[in-house]
């Protein structure tokens, strides 16, 4: 319930007190080279395909979620960006589990990436970030939970294509690597090292410009 | 665009709190975040047969909370990925040698087996590999005794069975079996009540292992044995 406040009062509050002041000059048409700053709101659907035979791995794939996230692109093409993301991995394998059937993962995330502006409405968008992550296990047994940490590196891009000054739809692909913080004993060390997902993500994008540069 | 910014910022500050959440609506964690050992064993029955195909519970035995389950091969053995939970606090004056030990307690999910395992360790650390020792189980069946009346002459009186318990907690401590008498398979001696003509242990009685029967009939005393197994544990007596 609060990722769907989170989205509607983002909505409305960048809508109505942002877009009137750049919208005059970019309703007609936009032109990238005056340009200075953009902001980027997305909200999207995913789908983590989980590789190899590690712990959340082990779990059926792929597993659905979503995602919520701001890019600022605050020098020339470099794009500063926050977020978070959520997805339920269900029916984890028990040999390497144990009693934990399904882990909901929740991140929040901070990463840098840089904006190539392919045509007036296709680009793309490499980027690098690092995931602050909750992993909240839930088990069989009289389904107690718990939650445990980890942290993720995430590589990917996203690319988008704008409908009109305002609104995009976007497809992120991206190579996330977790780091479990999971103290195991020797014999199954390696099931909680670490995992790897290839992740797809689909949603909208609403954008702001700006002509002034904050350098 | 200063308020663009402040969008930005008002993100940055949602998803900080998002991550600094630590879940408020779950229940209080009764498992040890972060932990997890690994556990291996290997159980026979008393004929020195693998017990195969049988489902194991691991728990602790600091609050009996269970860590993890497991399934015999058909050589008997089980392993598990097991949690872990808060450990108990050393006592240096304790009413019972045992306050104090953590580890787990190895048990069958069929309650037919009233027998267990205790695996405990005076200086258990988390994140360890167990392998247990190789242990015999054993296990019991309820014994029922009929008497029939013949000829509704005879006096039946004094009616007394003695049998083994088959609950059995074998309690090992460092890996040394430090099972106190009173804990494993103790005799148990019941009465039966007048006007019954028939009486049930009220424990399972430990198979492969004899009843013994003491009964008066017309004042005249007498003794019976009785081998029970899985397919005997119902007698009659008639008299």
């Amino acid at each position: 319930m609060r990722y769907l406040l989170l989205i509607i009062s983002l909505f409305l509050f960048s809508h109505h007190s942002i877009a009137q002041k750049v919208g005059d000059s970019l309703n007609t048409k936009l032109n990238y080279s005056e340009i200075k700053q953009q902001f980027h709101f997305k909200a999207g659907f995913q789908t983590d395909f989980t590789l190899g035979e590690s712990y959340i791995s082990s779990a059926d794939s792929p597993a659905l979620g979503f995602n919520l996230q701001a890019d600022w692109q605050f020098y020339k093409s470099f794009q500063l960006g926050v977020g978070m993301f959520n997805s339920s991995h269900k029916n984890l394998d028990s040999e390497v589990s144990g009693l934990v059937e399904q882990t909901n993962l929740r991140g929040t995330f901070i990463g840098i990436g840089y904006l190539i502006q392919l045509n007036e409405v296709w680009a793309i968008s490499p980027h690098i970030r690092y995931a602050d992550i909750k992993l909240k296990q839930q088990t069989n047994y009289q389904s107690k939970e718990f939650e445990e940490n980890a942290d993720m590196i995430i590589i990917g891009a996203s690319i988008s294509y704008q409908f009109n000054n305002s609104l995009s739809s976007f497809i992120d692909i991206e190579s996330r690597q977790l780091y479990y913080e999971i103290d195991s004993s020797p014999q199954i060390q390696e099931l909680y090292d670490k995992d790897h997902f290839l992740t797809l993500s689909i949603g909208l994008r609403y954008s702001l410009f700006s002509k002034n540069s904050l350098f | 665009m200063k308020k663009a910014a402040f969008c930005f910022i008002f993100v940055l500050i949602i998803c900080t709190l998002i991550s600094c959440s630590t879940g408020n609506s779950s229940p209080a964690a009764v498992y040890s975040p972060q932990n997890r050992a690994y556990v291996q064993g290997n159980i026979i029955n008393t004929s020195g047969q693998p017990l195969i195909n049988k489902e194991i519970e691991i728990l602790a035995v600091q609050n009996n909370l269970l860590l993890g389950t497991s399934i015999t091969d058909n050589n008997g053995a089980f392993d598990a990925v097991v949690l872990e939970t808060g450990l108990s606090v050393f006592d240096p004056f304790p009413g019972n040698f045992r306050s104090g030990d953590n580890g787990f307690i190895v048990r069958l999910k069929d309650t037919s087996y009233r027998h267990f395992f205790v695996f405990a360790f005076a200086d258990y650390q988390y994140n360890q590999d167990y392998s247990f020792p190789e242990v015999i189980i054993t296990q019991g069946v309820p014994v029922t005794v009929n008497f029939t009346d013949q000829n509704s002459t005879n006096l039946l009186e004094n009616v007394r069975l003695f049998y083994t318990n088959s609950e059995c907690m074998e309690y090992y401590r460092d890996y040394e079996n430090r099972t106190r008498p009173n804990e494993c398979h103790q005799e148990f001696g019941q009465f039966k009540e007048d006007g019954i003509n028939t009486m049930t242990t009220n424990h399972d009685a430990l198979i492969d292992t004899q009843i013994r029967l003491l009964y008066e009939i017309d004042g005249n005393e007498q003794e019976q044995l009785f081998l029970i197994n899985q397919e005997n544990a119902v007698f009659t007596i008639n008299y």
